[in-house]
C-alpha cells in the first residue's frame, strides 16, 4: 500500500529501472534516473536546512527538472509549491510571502523574475536559493547556494523519510476574491486516494503513454504525474507553446502515440473549431479525459464522431477536493447538442451533496449548492483559518464524527437517475480556458488604477473555446480620457495574462440595483448585447 | 505558400516590412487593447499572445491584409514577434502577387 507520492516512482525504479518515466522536447528520464537524481536533491535540501513540513518553491517551468524537483522536495519531507513563472512579480510576491519557503529552486528562464522578487525583499536571509541548472543561476540581487552539479556530491541511494499520508505534499495557489491568492494544501493521502481509484477504473498500465498537458501549478497535473508513475507508464509533457496552434497539439498526440489525453475542455473545443482531428485519428489513443470546466456538448459530439475507438470520461472537482470527486463516462454519443454532460457520480470514498440553504437534500431536478465530502478533502487553506472555516464545514449529519464538507460554490442538480449536473456558480468565480478566476481579484487590481472612479468585472459566456469572456465596465474619474489599452497595460503588471479582460466598455456611471450595488446581471446583458465592443 | 517563394526570397529586408509592422502594432492596440513594446518583443514569453489573441489576430490580419492562412502551414515561431508575423504576411502577399497556387 502506497503511503507517500514519491513511493510510486521509487517502486518503478526497482521494478523496471530503464523504463521511461517522463519525456519532454526529445529528452527523457528513466525511472532509475528520476529516483537517483531526486534522492540526491532530497539530501541536498536537507543539507540546505529543509525540515519536515518546510516549503520548497519551484520557479521551474514545465520540464524534466521540474518533475525531479517535486520528487526531491517530497523525499525531503517538504511540500513543493509550483510557481506560475509567467505571472507578474507583484502577484507572485503574495504567493511566496504566504508560502514562506525554506528553499527556492530556480531555472535559468526565471532568473529575471526572481530578481524582481528579490528587489521586493520577498526572500528573507534564511531562504536558500538552488539552481535547477548545471551551473548556478545568479541574478543581480540573489546568489544560488547550490547548482545541479552539486547534487552529485550526495548519495543516490534511497533515503528514509518521516512524513505520513496525512501530511501535505504540495500547496497550489488559486485566485482569491479579495486579491490575495489562496493556497490549497493537498495531502499525499488525498492524491493517492484518487490515483488508486483512477488507475483501476481506467486500467492504466505500464504500456500506457499519458499526456502531461496542464501546467504544473494546476492540480490536474498531479494526476498526470502520479497516476502515470503509479502504473509505471510514460508521461509525455506537452510543451505549453503548442497550445497556440491546435494542429500542433494533434501532431503531438500522433507523434507520441499517446494512449491517454487529459486536458481542460477548452483545448478540445479549440482543436474541434479548427478541425484538426481526422476520422479514426490517434489510433493508439484509448482514453480521453477532461476536467476543470463544463465541456460544450457540441465539442464532445465532434470528438466522439471522429474517435469511435476512444473512451470519453468527464471528471469534476475543485482543487480543494483533490483532482476530481466525480466522474461520468459517456457511453453513447449525445443525440442533442443542448443536452449537458453530467458530472456524474461521486468517486468511491467521496460524496457529492446538493443541498438547500438549510442543508437539506433538494428534490431531484431542483438546483442547490454542491457540497463535497470524503477522502479527497484538503485540510484547508494554507495559514488561513478564517477562509478554511468558511469553506470547510463540519458534516451537519454527524457533527461528532469529525467529518467535513467542502462548500464548492458550484450550483448543481441531481437527475431522477441519480446523476449530478453542474448548473453554474453561486458567486463571481468563473472559468476561462480552464483557469479558475475570481473576478474580485481582477477588480482589486483595477482599484489601484488612480484615474478609475468605478469599475466592475463580469463573466459572459461566449459559446467559443475560451468559455467565459472577462468583461470590464469602468468609469473614468472626472472624465479623464482612459482607454482600454492603457488600463489593460496597467493591470497586466499585477495579473497573469489569462485574467486580463478581453472586452471593455466605458460608462458614465455603472448600473445599480435597489440596494445601490452594481447590477451585475444588467452589466452581463449589456455585454452580451454588444459583442463587437472593444 | 510555395516553398520556392520562401526559400528564393529569404528574409525580407526590414524596410519592406516597416508598413506591415506598423499596421500590425496598431492592430494589436486598437483591436485587442494590447501594447506591443517593440517589433521584436517576444509575444509568447511576455504572455501577450495566447490562443485567444492568436485567433483574433488571424481574423484581423486576413481582413486587413487580404491574405488567408491554412492553419496546417502555420508554425509556432511565426508568432514569436510582430516582426515574424509581418514576415509571414509579406511572404504570403508575394506568393499571391506572383499567382502561385496555394497548397491544397
Amino acid at each position: 500500500m502506497t503511503t507517500l507520492l514519491q513511493e510510486y516512482a521509487a517502486a518503478q525504479a526497482e521494478r523496471r529501472d530503464d523504463a521511461t518515466a517522463v519525456t519532454m522536447r526529445g529528452h527523457r528520464l528513466t525511472y532509475r534516473q528520476l529516483e537517483e537524481s531526486s534522492n540526491r536533491l532530497a539530501r541536498l535540501l536537507r543539507a540546505a536546512g529543509c525540515r519536515r513540513g518546510d516549503r520548497v518553491c519551484l520557479f521551474v517551468p514545465k520540464s524534466l527538472a521540474a518533475i525531479e524537483c517535486m520528487h526531491g522536495a517530497l523525499k525531503a519531507d517538504c511540500m513543493y509549491v509550483p510557481i506560475d513563472v509567467a505571472s507578474p512579480a507583484p502577484r507572485l510576491e503574495k504567493i511566496v510571502r504566504a508560502a514562506d519557503p525554506r528553499v527556492v529552486i530556480v531555472a535559468a528562464t526565471a532568473a529575471a523574475l526572481l530578481d524582481e522578487l528579490a528587489a521586493r525583499d520577498v526572500f528573507g536571509p534564511s531562504v536558500r536559493i538552488i539552481s535547477a541548472e548545471e551551473h548556478p543561476v545568479d541574478g543581480e540581487r540573489f546568489r544560488c547556494g547550490f547548482a545541479r552539479r552539486d547534487w552529485s556530491g550526495f548519495s543516490p541511494e534511497p533515503l528514509s523519510w518521516a512524513n505520513a499520508s496525512s501530511d501535505g505534499a504540495h500547496i497550489l495557489f488559486t485566485s482569491g476574491s479579495t486579491g490575495a491568492p489562496k493556497g490549497v494544501v493537498v495531502t499525499h493521502g488525498s492524491v493517492i486516494h484518487f490515483v488508486e481509484w483512477a488507475r483501476r477504473y481506467f486500467g492504466i498500465a505500464e504500456s500506457d503513454r499519458d499526456s502531461g498537458h496542464p501546467p504544473l501549478y494546476f492540480d490536474l497535473s498531479t494526476f498526470d504525474i502520479f497516476g502515470t508513475f503509479s502504473a509505471g507508464a510514460a508521461l509525455h509533457l506537452v510543451p505549453p507553446e503548442l497550445n497556440l496552434l491546435p494542429h500542433k497539439l494533434a501532431a503531438f498526440i500522433r507523434e507520441h502515440e499517446l494512449t491517454q489525453w487529459f486536458s481542460v475542455p477548452s483545448i478540445l473545443t479549440y482543436m474541434a473549431k479548427y478541425e484538426v482531428v481526422r476520422a479514426g485519428d490517434f489510433p493508439t489513443l484509448r482514453r480521453l479525459l477532461w476536467c476543470g470546466e463544463a465541456i460544450p456538448t457540441r465539442t464532445l459530439v465532434h470528438w466522439m464522431e471522429r474517435l469511435p475507438h476512444v473512451t470519453f470520461t468527464n471528471l469534476y472537482g475543485p482543487t480543494e477536493a483533490t483532482i476530481a470527486s466525480s466522474y461520468f463516462t459517456v457511453r453513447e454519443r449525445p443525440s442533442c447538442e443542448l443536452e449537458p454532460v453530467p458530472i456524474g457520480t461521486a468517486c468511491p470514498g467521496e460524496e457529492l451533496l446538493v443541498l438547500d440553504d438549510a442543508m437539506r437534500d433538494v428534490p431531484p431536478g431542483e438546483i442547490g449548492d454542491l457540497y463535497i465530502g470524503g477522502a479527497g478533502l484538503s485540510p484547508g487553506y494554507w495559514r488561513d483559518e478564517e477562509k478554511t472555516a468558511a469553506a470547510f464545514l463540519p458534516d451537519h449529519r454527524n457533527p461528532a464524527s469529525g467529518g467535513r464538507l467542502y462548500r464548492s460554490g458550484d450550483l448543481a442538480k441531481v437527475s431522477p437517475e441519480g446523476l449530478t449536473y453542474f448548473v453554474g456558480r453561486a458567486d463571481t468565480q468563473i472559468k476561462s480556458r480552464g483557469y479558475r478566476i475570481e473576478l474580485g481579484e481582477i477588480e482589486v487590481a483595477l482599484s489601484s488604477v488612480p484615474d478609475l472612479a468605478e469599475c466592475a468585472v463580469v463573466g459572459v459566456p461566449t459559446g467559443g473555446f475560451e468559455g467565459t469572456a472577462i468583461c470590464c465596465a469602468y468609469v473614468p474619474r472626472d472624465s479623464v480620457p482612459l482607454e482600454p489599452v492603457g488600463l489593460r497595460q496597467e493591470i497586466a503588471k499585477a495579473l497573469p495574462a489569462y485574467m486580463l479582460p478581453s472586452r471593455w466598455m466605458v460608462f458614465e456611471s455603472l448600473p445599480k440595483n435597489a440596494n445601490g450595488k452594481v447590477d451585475r446581471g444588467k452589466l452581463r446583458q449589456i455585454f452580451e448585447g454588444a459583442r463587437d465592443v472593444a | 505558400m510555395s516553398p520556392d517563394a520562401v526559400s528564393g526570397r529569404g528574409r525580407p529586408p526590414m524596410a519592406d516590412l516597416r508598413p506591415i509592422v506598423e499596421r500590425l502594432r496598431a492592430l494589436f492596440a486598437d483591436e485587442l487593447n494590447i501594447v506591443v513594446p517593440a517589433d521584436d518583443t517576444d509575444l509568447q514569453r511576455t504572455g501577450l499572445l495566447d490562443s485567444l489573441v492568436l485567433v483574433e489576430v488571424l481574423v484581423h490580419v486576413e481582413q486587413l491584409f487580404g491574405v488567408t492562412f491554412d492553419l496546417e502551414e502555420l508554425e509556432i515561431e511565426t508568432f514569436r514577434s510582430v516582426r515574424s508575423i509581418a514576415e509571414l504576411i509579406a511572404m504570403r502577399r508575394d506568393a499571391i502577387g506572383e499567382g502561385l497556387p496555394s497548397p491544397p
